[in-house]
This record gives structure tokens, sequence and C-alpha cells, in this order.
């Protein structure tokens, strides 16, 4: 690459002026250079996947009819639309990833606010409170069946022999338990990734801060209410952007436990997708599911950079 | 603790690049090695003697299995390197699905019968109607039509198997109570061996609920579909019936184990109950021994033919093994499938315990060295099979897996949530 | 690397730190929320741990007791029987080499979206973001296709290819973030030396931002170990398996060994909290430039 080159001599002012010129022209290129390669990688592999997707859903598209693909319009938009199931798979969605926010982030401030502090061997405890979020669905998955299995589990057994509950439910398979469960599961492997994110955010807030509202007589709540919250915002906001967008995406974190059953309880929009190109094999539906999921996605992302971002780049 | 802003000596960094680059020799290395997985072609054959085979994780076992020794013989005789692949069930169809729709996928793949149609036109496996001209005499009738679609045969029977009557004979002989026979007696008998922690009849959820509906259906004198399959006509008058018999055992009746709600993702679980000898008696196919002998060997059972309505039936399963539809040498493919099925190869499958779908075989002393096995064969002639229609697995595993679990959690009344299937059927069906 | 020093504010803080440390321990109560939280995060890894070491038996619930009689090591014994532990390596591997090179390039596209102003720059921005969004469940075929195309299906590097493609916007993002923060007059500095723009990145703005690139490590790797849609569907050979698809291939319709299946879990964890005791103090580092007002 021509900009490797070594130092160059202290020079006269004309060349100066030359040098200074072709640092110009060459800042042109510069953006191209640097992000090319990045972009070109980002471009080749999920570019055409992307645009292929998002053109199959403008078609009758069904794997049991290859290279019978014909343009179908917004059909498949519209008879998802006009469909009951759809809606209420999009609630549950919402629902999902509402509570998976409310419980990620509650439990993630109060993980990131405990190790803020100065815990006998913090480093021990850190580390150990990261662990299941580096474990892969998959063993997440047989630890949790194992867990919550109805008759050898120690959850259920723990509640037969207290007493507190005699026949204890079928977790994974009732109806009226099966999706708080699984959005704690859920919860489990994903908030010390919140947590980590809130954590940093605790520590750009200059202790001096604290010390200055504990002289003013504030309680511990009110310290975290009125240094901590304000201090975290920035931290808060991508937490959400996450958060939201990692569950509206989940699909193994439902699909290894119930494959959105039992009847439906657990369908959100990524398993309905799934389930629609490789069970019903329609896939020009599936990816008018695809489409919406990423419009919503874009609309977080969008409200995020310019409530983010925006404010940044005003205070540069 | 405010941020100590480590850096990395240059060291440090050195050590991790020199740790990448011996981390991409050994990627390297690792595509390189494994056969002729590295043909660019990708994942099919690449025409050197190399042959991919997919079957799902339990049929492909370990290095030892029976396919795999069979394979490996095969290979060796003929200069060929065959890969033979073990996938999960759930994952396999969607799978062979997506490598076939990018133009490529296995060469020989064994898949379940039910999934033949569906996978026949996604157009994964081929047609070798010409091609097993020669050997479909060799195979029962109902047993071809299951390997079927849409009048072309898309690939042989490769092992079989129905359902049957589980039932733990101490608990039986314990409560002086004969195997039952027909459907009042397995009721009054499940009715009777429930008490305490002991249970009569096991039931599955979802799925497992609805694929051993379908036998309580025939022998009602039921149909699933109308002859031409444009109609649903499983919530007829004798399929209501059928299905009111059915849903009464757990809604009436209530002998099963309380777990049975959650027995949705695997046989196992649908076992556990019976190995764990809490559950007198249960319905299921030749797979439900393993887990017994290798779970609970002093268990004391045996298995009798499904108890029967006005009618007997037993339902239809197994595998088909076929060549697949990308495969560039089809030719050595169909001469690897016709091999695997041929009389000299049955010890391989009989080693597993499984039934070989060949005639000479199940006719043959072998089925009766085992009554577990004879009371299978026996049940094959009145085994059916299901339709054999390429949206099959939505209305078992989407339609009927609901239904029976809106039932079963008391979401739905029985005869309403069968009305309802059965009009979401049609709706299939027509569009 | 005097620049660097002079020029890092957060050098500066540095004063802060000794009064910190004479601060006592915190309180009782916020001592008895982290054993809390530690139980909640044991307790089901102790429990994997126990079950591994039942009996068949035990473990089918034919033999009902909570803890296992002794230490059955059968469990254990059987993993030999699998490909357990290549693949292991498979994701070591994968792992290794997509962040390595998904970072090389994170750092120069970071750079550029940090310091250069064109036209469409946050717009571009927003389209990588964005890109990384799409269900992965559609991608599947359309992927498998270009992945055919580059003929690189049943390898990893064509593995290594698409989860470098899905690492880099987030490494972008961060890396961007990380930059921004530094202020552009320490590579004026450098300029002023004779230093080329891109030996400036490399030696002056680099190693103040170097927590966003461990940062971005520890996020592509989790990201990769965890992967399992697009592995599932590019492996086909049993022996190029991820760990995630290979413990799945494990489970069977019929019958599950679920007792060597939760040992291989047991003995994914070693390595695991090996590496992420000592990569977690850089893991808080994640959000620093994300979150850096």
């Amino acid at each position: 690459m021509a900009t490797i080159t070594t130092e160059r001599p202290r020079t006269t002012p004309e060349q100066a002026a030359h040098a200074r010129k072709q640092r110009v022209r060459r800042q042109r290129l510069a953006p191209i250079l640097y992000i090319g390669p990045a972009f070109l990688a980002i471009a080749l592999i999920i570019g055409y996947p992307v645009f292929n997707a998002i053109g199959t859903s403008f078609l009758n598209a069904s794997l049991l009819a290859p290279g019978q693909d014909t343009f179908a319009g917004l059909d498949n938009f519209t008879a998802l639309f006009g469909d009951p199931t759809f809606w209420l798979v999009m609630g549950r969605t919402l629902t999902w990833a509402g509570a998976a926010l409310i419980v990620q982030v509650g439990l993630g401030l109060v993980i990131a606010n405990t190790l803020n502090k100065r815990l006998f061997a913090r480093g021990a405890v850190r580390t150990t409170l990261i662990v299941p979020w580096v474990v892969p669905t998959v063993l997440v998955a047989l630890i949790w069946r194992f867990l919550l299995d109805p008759v050898s589990g120690p959850i259920n057994g723990l509640l037969r022999d207290t007493g507190l509950w005699e026949n204890p439910p079928v977790w994974l398979a009732d109806t009226r338990f099966v999706l708080p469960v699984l959005v704690l599961i859920s919860a489990w492997k994903w908030t010390p990734f919140t947590a980590v994110i809130l954590l940093a955010g605790m520590q750009q807030i200059p202790p001096e801060q604290h010390e200055a509202a504990m002289m003013d007589g504030a309680n511990a709540w009110q310290r975290f209410r009125n240094v901590t919250v304000p201090g975290i915002r920035t931290s808060l906001a991508l937490v959400t952007l996450t958060t939201i967008s990692g569950a509206i995406n989940n699909f193994n974190g439902i699909w290894l436990f119930t494959r959105g059953g039992p009847v439906g309880a657990t369908e959100i929009l990524t398993t309905m997708a799934y389930r629609t190109a490789f069970i019903e094999f329609d896939f020009g539906r599936a990816a008018a599911i695809s489409v919406i999921i990423f419009v919503m996605m874009m609309a977080v992302a969008v409200v995020y950079f310019y409530v983010v971002e925006g404010r940044k780049g005003d205070k540069r | 603790m405010s941020t100590p802003s480590p850096r990395l000596s240059r060291r440090q960094l050195l050590a991790l690049g020199g740790g990448v680059a011996s981390g991409l020799t050994l990627a390297a290395c690792g595509t390189g090695s494994g056969g002729g997985g590295s043909d660019p072609t990708g994942g099919g054959a690449s025409g050197s003697g190399t042959l991919e085979l997919w079957a799902n994780a339990g049929v492909a076992g370990d290095s030892d299995s029976g396919l795999q020794r069979a394979v490996r013989a095969w290979g060796e005789a003929n200069g060929v390197t065959v890969n033979v692949q073990g996938i999960p069930t759930q994952d396999l169809v969607p799978k062979l699905t997506t490598t076939s729709s990018g133009g490529s996928g296995p060469d020989v793949a064994i898949v379940d019968v039910s999934s033949v149609p569906q996978l026949a036109a996604a157009q994964v496996l081929a047609d070798v109607t010409d091609k097993a001209d020669a050997v479909t005499g060799d195979f029962g009738d109902e047993l071809l039509a299951s390997s079927s679609y849409d009048g072309g045969l898309f690939g042989l029977p490769y092992t079989t198997n129905n359902v049957g009557l589980f039932y733990n004979r101490e608990l039986l002989d314990g409560a002086g109570i004969a195997v039952p026979t027909t459907w009042q007696e397995l009721r009054d008998a499940a009715i009777e061996l429930t008490g305490g922690d002991q249970y009569g009849y096991m039931m599955g959820a979802q799925g497992y609920g609805a694929f051993l509906f379908w036998p309580w259906l025939w022998q009602n004198g039921g149909t699933i579909l109308s002859e031409d399959l444009t109609t649903a006509t499983f919530a007829d008058d004798l399929g209501q019936e059928a299905f009111a018999f059915y849903s009464g055992l757990v809604l009436e009746d209530k002998v099963m184990p309380p777990e049975f709600v959650g027995a949705n993702a695997s046989w196992d679980q649908y076992v556990a109950p019976f190995v764990q000898g809490r559950c007198a008696m249960m319905a299921t196919g030749p797979w439900g021994t393993a887990p017994i002998e290798e779970g609970n060997p002093d268990l004391d059972w045996a298995v009798a033919p499904l108890p029967a309505g006005t009618g007997s039936a037993s339902i239809l399963g197994g595998t088909t093994i076929s060549v697949g539809h990308n495969s560039t040498q089809s030719d050595l493919a169909w001469e690897l499938v016709s091999w695997l099925t041929a009389t000299e190869q049955m010890p391989y499958i009989q080693d597993t315990g499984n039934i070989p779908g060949r005639r000479d075989v199940i006719d043959s002393e072998w089925t009766a060295e085992d009554p577990v096995r004879q009371t299978f064969v026996e049940q094959m002639e009145v085994a059916r099979a299901r339709p054999a229609l390429p949206i099959w697995g939505d209305i078992e595993w989407g339609v009927m897996a609901n239904m029976w679990d809106a039932v079963i959690q008391g979401q739905q009344a029985p005869a309403d949530a069968l009305a309802a299937a059965a009009e979401e059927t049609n709706q299939k069906l027509s569009s | 690397m005097s620049i660097v020093d002079e020029t890092l504010p957060a050098r500066r803080k540095s004063p802060t730190r000794p009064r910190r440390r004479e601060r006592r321990y915190a309180s009782p109560g916020a001592h008895a929320v982290a054993v809390l939280l530690l139980l909640g995060t044991l307790l089901p890894f102790a429990w994997m741990v126990l079950s591994s070491f039942k009996t068949p038996q035990e473990l089918n619930g034919v033999d009902k007791s909570l803890f296992p009689s002794g230490l059955y090591l059968g469990n254990y014994e059987k993993i030999a029987d699998t490909n357990f532990f290549t693949y292991f390596a498979n994701s070591v591997i994968v792992a290794a080499a997509t962040t390595t090179i998904a970072l090389l390039l994170a750092i120069l596209a970071g750079y550029g979206f940090a310091r250069f102003t064109f036209i469409g720059n946050r717009g571009m921005l927003l389209i990588v973001v964005a890109a990384q969004m799409f269900p992965a469940v559609m991608l599947a075929i359309p992927l498998f296709i270009t992945v055919k195309t580059l003929g690189l299906l049943d390898s990893l590097v064509g593995l290594i290819l698409v989860y470098v493609s899905f690492a880099l916007p987030f490494c972008i993002w961060l890396m961007r973030n990380y930059f921004m923060a530094v202020p552009v007059e320490t590579e004026e500095a450098a300029f002023i030396d004779g230093c080329s723009r891109f030996r400036a990145l490399w030696q002056v703005v680099l190693p103040p931002a170097l927590p966003g690139v461990m940062a971005a490590a520890v996020f592509t790797i989790i990201q990769v170990w965890e992967e399992f849609l697009y592995a599932n569907t590019f492996i086909d050979t049993d022996a190029k398996r991820t760990l995630s698809v290979g413990l799945n291939s494990l489970i069977g319709e019929f019958t599950t060994d679920w007792g060597r299946l939760l040992a291989a879990g047991v003995l994914v964890m070693i390595p695991v909290l090996a590496i992420f005791g000592y990569l977690q103090r850089y893991v808080t580092q994640i959000a620093g430039g994300g979150v850096k007002g």
C-alpha cells in the first residue's frame, strides 16, 4: 500500500505545499481505502442474501415447487396482515421483547451496581457472573431442561418436597408458564452482557460525584437514582437497543426449548418465519415475515441513532 | 475502579498474531482432511470416488453402527469413500431442503417415510422408478407406497416399523389384568392400574399425540383424507368417535402421568414413565425397546398388538433410502442404495434391532426368534401409511399437533378442536 | 509511544485511584446480593456437574435420587466415542481466525468512519449496522448459494468468511466510537513528525483504543462460539462441525445419551472458564466506546 512510507525528510515550503495537496487528494480516496475492505466483505456476504430475501418476499415461492416462482406483489404481506394469528404472534413478540428488556435491564442494573462496589474477591465474582453469557445456547437448553424436568428435576423436586407446590407444573409445556420461564432462562444467559455494558457506564462516572452526593446526605438508593442512573444514560440506551433487537431476533432461545409450542404459546416472529419456511415450505411468506422483522429492527436502530448518536454528534 | 487502560505490549501482540497464523494453518489443514469434502463444487459428490450419505443421527449411529460398517464394506470393495453424516431428525429435513434448493445436497439420503412426499416434491430426492424396476418385487406394496409420491418411486424401503402396545407384565399380572385386546379393555385396565404415583397409560404431546391418534381413527373405520387427498375426513362421525375415546383417556379417565403434556420433543420423554416402571402401558414402536433394555434391564415387559376397535390397525413408519436429486453421481449412488437393500446386507440392519423392509427377511425365521419383533411383523399386515402429501409434515406436526395440545391443555373441547383442525386442513389442501 | 502517554486524557484521571483503593469493602448487604447472584449463576452449572456423574438409571429416573450415588465416570468415558474434541478445536480455530480478520478490517473501517467526513457517512454506518439485523433464518438459503459459488461449502474457511461479515458491523461501530474518543490532535502531532496516516493509525491512534479492540474481540468470540444455524447449514462433515452443532448432533429423536451430553457440557465449561477468567477485565470495556458520551 502506497501510504506505508517511511519518514519523510524535512522539506522546503514548496514541497510541503505539494505534499499537502497530495494529502488532500488522498483524503478523498482515503475513506474508500479504509472502509472499502470491510464494506466489500459485508456487501458480498450479507448484501446479496438480504436483497435476495427481500425480493423473495414479493414472490409466490414454495420449496415444494422449485423453479416455479411467480411474482406476487404484496400478496404475502396482505395475507399476513389479514391473518389474526400473525397479529397474535406480533403481539407476543413485542411482549417477549418488552419482558426481556425489563428483566434483563433490571437484573443487569442490580448486577452492575453490585460489581461496581468493592466486593471481596471482585475479580472472581465478576468472572463467575459473566459465565452464562459465554455458554452456547445449545448447552443452556440442556442445562435448563434438566433443571426443569417435571419428574427428576431439582426445581420440581424441591417444590414437592417442601410442600410449597404439591403438583408443580410441567414448566416447558404449560401454556400459563412457558413464556415467562423462557424469558427468565434467556435472561439468565443474556443479562451478564447487559450488566457488563452498564458496569462500563458506571465506571465512567467520576467517584467524586458519589462522594459529593454522600456528603449531601444522600442514601444509597438516592445516589443510585440521582447519580448512577443519569450517568449511565448512554449505556442504558445501548442495552435497550441490543436487548430489544436480540429478543426480537432470538430464535435458538425458543426453538431449542419449545419450537414455539405448546399451542403456539411461545411462537414469535422468528420461529413463525422458520416454521413457514421449513415446515410449510412457503418461502415467499417466510421472507415477508423476515422483512417485517427487519423493518422493526431498523426502526429500533434508527431511533437509537437519532437519540444517542445524534446527540453525540452535536457535542462534537 | 477507573479503567486501568490495559495496553498490550508488542510481545503480546506478536504472540497473538502468531497464534492466529497457526490457527489459519490449522484451519487450512482442517479443510483438506475429511476426504472429498474439499470438493469445490461443495456438498455433493466430486466424481472422484466419494459419496455423501446423510441420515438422521439415530440411523447413522457411531462408527461401528450397522450402517457405517455396511457402507465401509461397500466402499472398500468398490474403491469409493462414503462419508456418512448423522444429522438430528429435526434438522434433517430443513438441512436437506436448504442444500437442495442451493443446488447441492447428499448423493444418498435415508429419510423418514413420512417426509418422502415433501422431499420428493421439493426435488431433494431423485425419482428412481426406472432404476428400481428390477427390485420392487422384493418389497411389500404398502412399504413401496410409503416411498412413493405422485406415481413415482423416490427410494427403497430401508427399515419399517409400526406401533404396538407395550405393557409392564409385573404391573398387569399383579393386578390380575389380562393384556387388553379391545378399546374397552384398554380403558378399564388403564383406570384400574392408575393410583398413587402409578399410571395406566401413556400419551404424547404435540406431534407425538397427533401421530399416535391415527391408529385409533383407522381402527374405528375412519380415514384421514378422502381418497383423492383433497378433503379431510378425520373429523366425520367415525373420526369424532375415535377422538372422543382417545382424548377421553386424558380428559375423563386421567390415566396418564402428569408430565405427559411435556412429552413433545423426543421419544425419550414419552418412554420415560414406562421405563421408570411408573406407567403400565404405552403405544410405541420398536424404537421403544432400546431405552427400556438400556435404561431398566430389570423391567418385565412385553409387546402386544394394539387393542382393536371395530377393526385392527397400526401406523406404518420407517425409513426410505434414496438418491439425492442433485447428486452428480446418481448411478454410483444408486449402486450403493441397491446394494444396501439387497438380501446379503440385511444382517447390518438386523443387528440394530430394526426390521428391514425386504419381504424375504420379514418372512424369514429371524422374525420369530424374538417375540417383540414377531408382534411388530404380524402387525405389518394391518399397518397403514399416512397420506402421501407434500404438506403432510405441516398437517401432522402443525395443525394436528396444535389441536392436540389445545385439547390436553384444556383450551378447547375435543369435538370442536377436531372439527376446526379438519377445516384448517381443508384450507391447506386447497391452497 | 511517548505521544500516547502525553495526550491520553484517561491517564490524567489516575490520581483518583489511590484514594479509592483506601476505601473499605462494601456493605454486608451488597455482599449478600452478590452471593445471591452467584448462587443463581452457579447452581444450574452445579446441577449439570452433579448430573454428569449419574448412572444411566439415575438419569432416566429409574433410580430416584436427586444426587448421584457415587462418582460414576461412564459418561465421560463415552465422550471418547464422539468427535467432541474435534468440534471443540474447530470452534477455537474458527473463533480465532474470525476475530483476527474481523478486527483488522474493523479497525480500518472504524477509523475511516471516525475520521473522514464524507457524504453518506452516517447513512452508510446505519446500513452497516442494519445489515446484521436481518433475521438469520431467511438468509440461510441465499447465503448457502453465495458460499457455494465461492466454493467454500463444508469448509471452515467459508464459515470464517461468513462470521467475519456478520461480526464486522458491531466491531466497526465499536471501533469508530473508540476512535472518536481519541483526540484528533494525537495523530496531527504524528503527521507533523512525517508519519503517514496509515502508520499513525497503528502506532498512535490504536494504542489508546486497545480496550475497544479487546472488547470487540470478546464480543466476536462469543458470537462465533454461539452460532448454530449457519454452522449447521454449511458444514456437512462431522469432523468439521463446530461445538454448538456437534453438541446438538448428540441429541436424537429416539434415544439420547443425556449423560454423555452432560459430561461434554462440563468439559466445554473448563476452558471457557479459563479463557474468560483471563479476559473478563477487558469485557467491561466493551461499552467504553459505545458508552462514552
